[in-house]
């Protein structure tokens, strides 16, 4: 069945294109669920209220943009409700972090998905929210500020100690890995 | 720099893009579940409409099965009621029978007693062996032929005479102290003349000797002897206690016939019929139960009593109508013409007829609403008149035209004639305009015994507005409306403002009569907003028509 297909009848609650359209997205979204809240169990919580709000509010999407693109900003939203992001703090210290650090190219080869989902994850609250909203989910640093009740240089200061932190730690992980072998 | 820092960010997306986590299965269970129960309430809200329409359905037909239930029970307690009270009259008046026998006991002792005291105190000879007194409840005291229940002492009494020595029955107006001066000059009487007269609330006997040349006695010897109060009405002459108990016993024969009715298969029908014959025993019912305040309502009518809860009714009207239009122009022609159409406008014909449902929530407060269809003719004609010019060359004519001054000859032409055509016209505008409309009104009704009066006031809402004829428009067109490009008016009549005084009065248990003043005033005009001239109508009426009572 197509997507079309499983959002039409989506629409008229067919209880078995809603469980189709869970088994399609629903690894995916707790994925980026994860990438938010660290426990897994509440991440999973999340995505049980996220996707009975979809299917809630599946009739109000009008096939327009992208259906996924839709459904993520609706998991995100729900992430950054279950975050309290309001209650988040940002440090806006400049330390270590903000010397830029390189990655060699090679390395992108030698680092898989996953790995790279446990470092995002190992980030700390504020680093890692500030860098999935703007690097992965694609917000600019104005609606991250408005999300998240902070200003916007405070977002990009986050966002630039978040992408070190990565870096060092793909840096790190590479260099574990080279020891390794 | 930047590029590598993209290469990153893209080299992070790209990856997490088709990154998966496994889901317990706790989740979609969850979802499930929790869908479930959604879904009752999206399904509940999907029929919120559906609900609310069975839920008025349902109260309206709680409230009708309530009314009329009420009324049933009420009817069946008052009968049984009423059966009771007429019971407990009856033997109230068995009991009244003894007290009266009682009291004949008593007289006839205090005559004696009286007699024995005129013989002691004067010479005059009481011969007790004479009197016929087979029958004790026979007295041979005066009785009372009627009374008044407001005499007082001093006023009149008509007293009916009985006495041993003048057989015949004497019926006489007298007064108490002519009583007494009557019994001085009636001397010549061997025997002593019980009179009894009243001064409400005890009745008394006052014996009053004939005692020749012994004024003094008369006052002296006199006695008062109160029985009971009980008895003043049925110390009345024994004819009217005859006629009051055959009454009673019609009644609880009616009663008893009607218990039989109700109690029988056939309830409704046959309600209606012990209504009715209960109705038409009350008022003789009335006159037993007139002085006790316990005695028991009768049956609740429209103006009714104090067990009214509320009820539904139909009415039926039809009303002649006065239409009036208030007309404003936008230009200065639509002006003139509306001043124009003001004069020529005479008659402004309209009727409706409403069907409406009345629900009376308690006796003075109440709603309705219906159907109701309307129609008003407007039907005038203006007469238009307009010139039009022409010009012709005149070829009789050759006119030469000379410079004044110089005086050669400046130009030849044949002459032109201009003539002026006048035209009249007669613009006919015929109208007819046609409203079907849903009142919700609202009132508060002032009961009388047979009749009330309500003030009412709600609004209209249109559901149909048709025209059809012919109009005459501002520019002094004909122009028919059953064509869209010539109606100039709007496809809904839209709100009303609407208030009525209503009076009825009661032609049935079931049925009234209604006149009903009422006036409606459309809120906005009734032609487009484009169209020069405004058009706003009102309406005066007399609503004639039958409510039924359900």
């Amino acid at each position: 069945m197509s997507e079309a297909e499983i959002i039409h009848n989506c629409k008229n609650q067919h209880a078995a294109s809603q469980k189709l359209l869970y088994d399609r997205y629903a690894g995916k979204m707790l994925s980026v669920c994860m990438r938010y809240i660290n426990d897994k169990a509440e991440a999973e919580d999340v995505l049980q209220e996220a996707f009975i709000k979809i299917f809630a509010n599946i009739v109000h999407f009008r096939s327009e943009g992208s259906f996924e693109g839709w459904m993520r900003r609706i998991f995100v939203n729900s992430a950054l409700s279950a975050l309290r992001v309001k209650q988040l703090k940002f440090a806006d210290n400049i330390d270590n972090h903000l010397n830029h650090s390189k990655v060699e190219a090679s390395v992108f080869d030698k680092i898989g998905a996953q790995e790279i989902f446990e470092m995002i994850r190992s980030l700390p609250n504020g680093y890692r929210v500030v860098f999935n909203l703007f690097a992965i989910e694609g917000y600019s640093h104005k609606e991250i500020a408005y999300l998240l009740n902070i200003t916007e240089s405070t977002s990009r200061t986050q966002f630039l100690k978040a992408r070190n932190a990565l870096k060092e730690k793909f840096t790190n992980k590479h260099k574990m890995k080279i020891t390794h072998e | 720099m930047n590029k590598e820092e993209n290469n990153f960010e893209e080299f992070l997306r790209s990856n997490l893009e088709n990154h998966t986590v496994e889901v317990s299965d706790s989740v979609w269970a969850g979802i499930e579940k929790k869908q479930k129960n959604r879904d009752i309430f999206v399904w509940f809200r999907h029929y919120l409409n559906v609900f609310v329409a069975l839920d008025v359905i349902f109260v309206l037909g709680l409230t009708v099965f309530t009314t009329l239930n009420s009324y049933e029970v009420q009817s069946q307690n008052q009968l049984n009621e009423t059966i009771a009270f007429n019971e407990n009259k009856i033997a109230d008046n068995k009991s009244n029978k003894e007290i009266i026998k009682h009291t004949i006991i008593n007289a006839y002792r205090t005559e004696e007693k009286i007699e024995t005291k005129i013989a002691e105190n004067t010479n005059i000879k009481v011969e007790k062996a004479q009197r016929n007194r087979k029958k004790i409840n026979e007295p041979i005291v005066g009785e009372i032929s009627s009374f008044n229940k407001q005499l007082k002492q001093g006023s009149s009494a008509v007293i009916k005479e009985n006495t041993k020595q003048n057989k015949e029955k004497k019926t006489s107006q007298i007064s108490t102290t002519q009583l007494a001066l009557q019994a001085q000059e009636n001397n010549n009487k061997s025997e002593p003349i019980l009179y009894a007269f009243t001064n409400l609330p005890s009745l008394k006997y006052q014996a009053i000797s004939n005692a020749k040349n012994n004024s003094n006695f008369i006052n002296e010897r006199s006695e008062n002897i109160e029985v009971l109060s009980a008895s003043i009405e049925l110390s009345k002459p024994k004819k009217v206690l005859k006629e009051e108990q055959k009454k009673a016993m019609k009644v609880q024969k009616e009663i008893a016939k009607i218990t039989a009715q109700i109690e029988s298969k056939n309830k409704s029908n046959q309600e209606n019929k012990a209504t009715e014959s209960l109705n038409n025993v009350i008022p003789e019912t009335e006159s037993l139960a007139n002085n006790n305040e316990d005695a028991p309502l009768t049956f609740d009518t429209v103006y009714g009593k104090k067990k009214f809860k509320g009820y539904i009714a139909i009415d039926a009207l039809i009303s002649p109508d006065i239409a009036f239009s208030n007309l404003k122009g936008s230009s200065e022609i639509a002006q003139n013409f509306i001043a124009r159409r003001d004069s020529a406008e005479r008659l402004r014909i309209a009727y409706s007829a409403l069907m409406r449902v009345n629900l009376f929530i308690n006796k003075n407060i109440f709603i309705h609403s219906g159907i109701s269809f309307s129609q008003r003719k407007e039907k005038f004609s203006i007469e238009h008149k307009w010139q039009t010019h022409e010009d012709y060359i005149d070829s009789s004519k050759y006119v030469t035209i000379v410079d004044p001054f110089v005086g050669n000859v400046i130009y030849k032409t044949y002459d032109t004639l201009d003539y002026v055509s006048t035209y009249k016209e007669t613009l006919e505008h015929n109208l007819v305009m046609s409203f079907l409309d849903v009142p919700i009104m609202v009132g508060y009704k002032w009961i009388g015994k047979r009749s009330g009066i309500a003030l009412q006031a709600g609004a209209i809402c249109n559901l149909l507005f048709k025209q059809k004829g012919i109009i005459a428009d501002y520019n002094y067109t004909a122009n028919d409306v059953t064509k869209e490009n010539q109606n100039p008016f709007n496809t809904s009549a839209g709100l009303s403002i609407a208030g009525a005084i209503s009076s009825n009065f009661k032609l049935s248990d079931k049925l009234d009569l209604l006149i009903e003043p009422h006036t409606r005033y459309v809120l906005k005009p009734i032609s487009s907003n484009a169209y020069p001239i405004q058009q706003k109508i009102f309406t005066y009426g007399l609503n004639v028509g039958l409510r039924l009572k359900l």
